[in-house]
């Protein structure tokens, strides 16, 4: 197959924007790091919304529904792929109301391989929802919790 | 070897040492995270320590908090005689430090417990985490997690007190803690306990943990249907 000339230069151009965009930035003003707050608690909160019925299959307070771990898992495999994304801008330096705490970008790494465990939990789930047990299920449900946790306890403010 | 008898009835012992595997199991839950587990053995201390409280009034003579409120008076005279500094006072039930100790233990517990029923966790929460705000939760979850310090301090200081007793004193305080039973030193009449009132801790045990289902179980509002979607 033959890419035409104007095809090639829009994915290019499409790649650099994109590691542009993908790169740690500092925010630079309050309206940036305001945006760049709405998103990651946008996404955090539909992550909460969807994980509460799970959690709540857990607990038997709702009637155990595989189809309902089905359709939540994608939505949170699709979700937590955007979560390192709305961490990108850097709002430390900002004098902002927000619950990330600075050590978020302090500690770059271990904030991202504790989104990346998250994203693999929550990828896991999505998985063995489709063909596993109801034990199985259960116990990945679990896992995910256990991600959202451990990065809560650490870098989020109390 | 000398007669011994009775100073900690059996249902204070069992207290006792229920509390201390639970508070050991409740460390290793919060540690490694079964979180289930953790709040059901938090539950479960919520009932011991109503029993302790309610066994302070209807308890047997060293058990009620009655016959070992410290005043500050006897905590001085007390604490001086155990330096060596005047005579060195024998309790057959808890000396005034001692005392002192109890009831710090009881109050860290309580706030350890009331904040726990508030505290939300990844999947389980405490049974009442869903009526506050997610801010109060969070506030309340630190201070759970800070007194969870505090409490390790205080039994710290608890079993270095044993220990002390045990090398400096020469008193074993651990094994009455065990059989129930302190060597009859002098003749003393009263002090001693005739029995370890069993039925009477059982009645109350049974009213404690109907209170404790109905709190955690019965009394919390049913989270709103909202969550669920």
């Amino acid at each position: 197959m033959k890419f035409s000339k104007t095809a090639m230069m829009v994915v290019a151009g499409g790649m650099l924007a994109s590691t542009l965009v993908m790169a740690q930035q500092k925010a630079t003003s309050e309206r940036q790091a305001q945006f760049a707050i709405d998103t990651r608690q946008a996404v955090l909160t539909l992550l909460g919304s969807n994980m509460a019925p799970l959690a709540g299959m857990l607990k038997r307070e709702i009637p155990y529904s595989q189809e309902l771990v089905q359709k939540n898992a994608s939505r949170l495999v699709q979700l937590a792929h955007m979560l390192p994304d709305t961490f990108m801008v850097d709002t430390s330096e900002i004098d902002i109301e927000t619950e990330a705490l600075d050590g978020i970008w302090k500690n770059k790494a271990d904030f991202d391989a504790k989104t990346q465990a998250f994203i693999e939990a929550a990828e896991a789930l999505a998985a063995v929802s489709q063909d596993g047990n109801e034990g199985a299920v259960k116990q990945a449900i679990g896992a995910v919790g256990k991600t959202c946790g451990g990065c809560h306890d650490v870098y989020r403010a109390d | 070897m000398a007669r011994r008898q009775l100073v900690w009835d059996g249902p204070t012992r069992l207290f006792h040492w229920l509390l201390v595997a639970s508070l050991i199991a409740l460390w290793a839950t919060a540690k490694y995270e079964y979180e289930e587990l953790h709040v059901q053995l938090g539950y479960g201390v919520t009932g011991l320590l109503i029993f302790r409280i309610l066994w302070g009034f209807f308890g047997t003579r060293h058990a009620r908090f009655g016959n070992f409120l410290p005043s500050p008076a006897a905590v001085w005279r007390y604490a001086r005689g155990w330096l060596g500094l005047g005579q060195h006072q024998h309790y057959f039930g808890h000396n005034p430090l001692g005392a002192i100790m109890v009831f710090v233990m009881l109050i860290l517990l309580g706030v350890q417990v009331a904040t726990g029923l508030f505290t939300e966790g990844d999947i389980w929460s405490g049974a009442w985490q869903h009526t506050v705000s997610g801010e109060t939760s969070r506030w309340l979850r630190s201070i759970h997690v800070l007194n969870f310090d505090i409490i390790l301090i205080a039994v710290a200081l608890h079993i270095a007190a044993v220990f002390a007793y045990l090398l400096l004193k020469k008193t074993d305080l651990i094994s009455p803690m065990f059989s129930g039973k302190k060597p009859v030193r002098e003749r003393e009449p009263g002090e001693f306990i005739a029995h370890s009132a069993w039925l009477r801790a059982l009645i109350i045990a049974v009213v404690v943990a109907a209170f404790v289902y109905w709190l955690v179980v019965i009394a919390p509002p049913t989270p709103e249907p909202a969550y669920y979607f």
